[in-house]
């Protein structure tokens, strides 16, 4: 257990190493000068050659990579160009919007999906296990944005129950927060339960037609048991694997979800700042969205590692 | 020795494709006696283990009993519900299954799969059942079984798998036990041990085996009386001694003289010409006629019936009848 916990720590730090790579040399590659964004119209070229030094641009790539890299290591991400805020502090106040809508969206999709998915896979191929599968094709096949408009359409402005969008502070007025975080979550909820269920209806199909399944049922173990004890617990790893890859992808981009509904989260702050050419928030994003896709899959195969005793060994 | 602990009467198995009945076991009927050990042998896809799984109540949907019965002493299994079924599973019927490698759960250790059947069928406390488990494990020869209790499936080489298995099979002392190829899986070393094993427990615990195999070679050592299975019938019946000595039906003799002996060793391996037949094809007549090297005329006109021969035997052949 421990030399495989120290060997992906050490893939995270190489990968998260390759993020900051990519991120930073296709922000210099792109057109556009953010030193003349800085500045409005028509500087003039000193002003333009002031600013360029004092951004650090006209240094080799190397030397700002490297600087920028030194800065990321002590803590400093940069401060936003529009107004001088720190960049780590803008991120801080973003994440945990953001990790609401994602906590709450994927507990939701497993609540819908759970269920679903063991109903499904135990009357296989019956009208319940049809129509489960025709309700998850919708789920499936819609686009994010196509559901959150069509949620928006229904609960704000035919039956005028909840907001549109917007964000309230949960301190200063917790039911209004609440509400607001309805369809969000449900748009996320949904569509992250369609791909569960489908997940949990063709794994646990594969591993009921295992050879140990039949061993279980020639052992006289319940039906129930065998769906609940021997199919379960092998469907398990399976499960973790996609909900905590489906989590990461909620907290690095509901990109869609967070622009629709104007929550003010990640995904939300990383389009914002694109618009306005910022780019070290823009960059801050990315890498932090980076690390909660590796750091999420380091969870995952943790807890599989805890889950699946093949897993210890190899 | 005389009294039936199975009997198995006209037993058909198969399902419907469309409205097409189709029969993968046609008319099966066999008993095996207390204490007896009843081998079933023939080709792959002759129905050997469609066989044992009915007599399980294992058939996998659309698979189901067409026709037949299946007692076990007093009770008819046939019709039984799934929950009923469990009461018999385990506790007077177990299996062991061909595949050592797949056939444990991989996510629980050996001890848990074995105290699960225990626990299922017996009265026993936690602490007997482990116990016991351990007991188990040591009569089907795993060496320090305290320790092998705790043990995941990957752990163990496919040999010590097998023995696992047989300690499941066994957790309850079932009047009846079968073997699909429980050897098959494993190399030939193995294999022998494997066989004395279950030869061992077999004589310790005076309880009937159903011993599946496609090897005439193992059945002479495990066998008490064989049944020949083609293409789902049973075409010979007899005592093992007298099917070595005499085999009648011509795909028993055909399967004979596909076993290595020292002679044939350095020749090239005999193999009956052609291929089992496929259920969803019908033929006419005797199922082997295509393959069979005495096949006439007359073999195509009606399946022929098991005959007795003998007090102890039948055969399925024009050429007796
Ligand atoms: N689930 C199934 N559905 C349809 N046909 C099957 C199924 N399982 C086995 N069969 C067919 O039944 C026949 C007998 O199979 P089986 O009992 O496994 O043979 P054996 O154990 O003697 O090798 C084969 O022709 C096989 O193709
Ligand atoms: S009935 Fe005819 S075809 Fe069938 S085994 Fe006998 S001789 Fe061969
Ligand atoms: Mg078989």
């Amino acid at each position: 257990m421990v030399p495989m916990i120290a060997r992906k720590l050490l893939e995270l730090v190489l990968v998260i190493f390759f993020v900051t790579l990519i991120v930073f040399f296709t922000f210099r590659l792109l057109p556009g000068d953010p030193a003349l964004l800085k500045l409005g119209q028509d500087p003039t070229p000193e002003a333009v050659a002031a600013i360029r030094a004092e951004m650090g641009l006209d240094r080799p790539l190397l030397s700002q990579y490297l600087h920028w890299i030194g800065d990321l290591v002590r803590g400093d991400f940069g401060a936003s160009s529009l107004d001088g805020k720190p960049v780590l502090s803008l991120l801080a106040e973003k994440v945990p919007k953001t990790l609401e809508l994602a906590v709450l969206g994927t507990l939701l999709s497993l609540f819908i999906a759970i269920p679903a998915g063991v109903l499904a896979a135990v009357y296989r191929y019956s009208w319940v296990d049809r129509l489960m599968r025709s309700v998850s094709l919708f789920g499936f096949s819609v686009p994010a944005y196509w559901l959150a408009i069509l949620l928006m359409l229904i609960f704000a402005y035919k039956v005028h129950l909840l907001p549109a969008g917007g964000y309230a502070s949960l301190a200063e007025n917790p039911w209004l927060h609440l509400k607001g975080l309805v369809l969000p979550v449900l748009t996320v909820g949904i569509i992250n339960a369609a791909q569960v269920f489908r997940f949990l209806r063709s794994g646990m199909l594969d591993i009921v037609n295992q050879d140990y399944i039949r061993t279980a049922r020639a052992k006289g173990v319940s039906e129930a048991l065998v769906i609940g004890k021997h199919v379960a617990r092998n469907t398990l790893p399976g499960l973790v694997t996609v909900v905590t890859l489906n989590f990461s992808l909620l907290l690095s981009g509901m990109v869609i979800t967070e622009q629709i509904f104007a929550w003010p989260g990640l995904g939300w702050l990383m389009i914002q700042s694109i618009l306005s050419r910022d780019y070290e928030v823009v960059q801050g994003a990315v890498l932090l969205s980076a690390v909660f896709i590796v750091v999420m899959n380091l969870v995952g195969d943790l807890i599989n590692a805890m889950l699946d005793p093949r897993i210890k060994y190899n | 020795m005389n009294e039936s602990l199975l009997d198995v009467n006209s037993l058909t198995v198969g399902y419907r494709d469309g409205s097409r009945p189709i029969s993968i076991l046609n008319q099966v009927t066999f008993r095996i006696r207390k204490g007896e050990t009843l081998g079933i042998v023939g080709e792959s896809g002759c129905g050997k283990s469609m066989t044992s799984l009915a007599v399980m109540g294992l058939l996998a949907s659309p698979l189901q009993v067409q026709e037949g019965s299946i007692r076990l002493e007093e009770t008819e299994l046939t019709g039984l519900s799934a929950k009923q079924m469990n009461r018999y599973r385990g506790k007077d019927l177990a299996m062991i299954f061909q595949e050592p490698m797949t056939s444990l759960n991989p996510v629980f250790t050996i001890g848990s799969q074995i105290e699960e059947a225990l626990a299922i069928h017996l009265p026993l406390s936690r602490s007997e059942v482990r116990k016991r488990a351990i007991e188990l494990l040591q009569l089907v020869g795993i060496p320090s079984p305290e320790k092998r209790h705790g043990d995941y499936p990957h752990q163990l080489s496919g040999g010590m798998r097998q023995r696992a298995m047989i300690a499941i099979a066994l957790a309850c002392e079932p009047r009846l036990l079968i073997l699909d190829e429980p050897t098959t899986a494993l190399d030939v070393t193995i294999q022998a041990q494997i066989l004395e094993l279950l030869a061992s427990l077999k004589e310790k615990s005076g309880m009937s085996m159903m011993f599946i195999t496609h090897d005439l070679g193992v059945m002479m050592k495990m066998a008490d009386r064989v049944i020949v299975m083609y293409g789902g019938r049973i075409v010979e019946t007899a005592p093992i001694a007298k099917l070595y000595e005499e085999p009648l039906h011509p795909y028993t003799q055909g399967l004979w003289k596909a076993i290595p002996s020292a002679d044939t060793l350095n020749q090239r391996l005999y193999s009956i010409p052609g291929t089992v037949p496929d259920p969803r094809e019908e033929t006419p007549g005797c199922r082997f006629a295509g393959r069979c090297p005495h096949a006439r005329q007359e073999c195509l006109a009606a399946v022929p019936p098991l005959v007795p021969m003998d007090e102890d035997r039948s055969v399925a052949c024009i050429l007796y009848s």
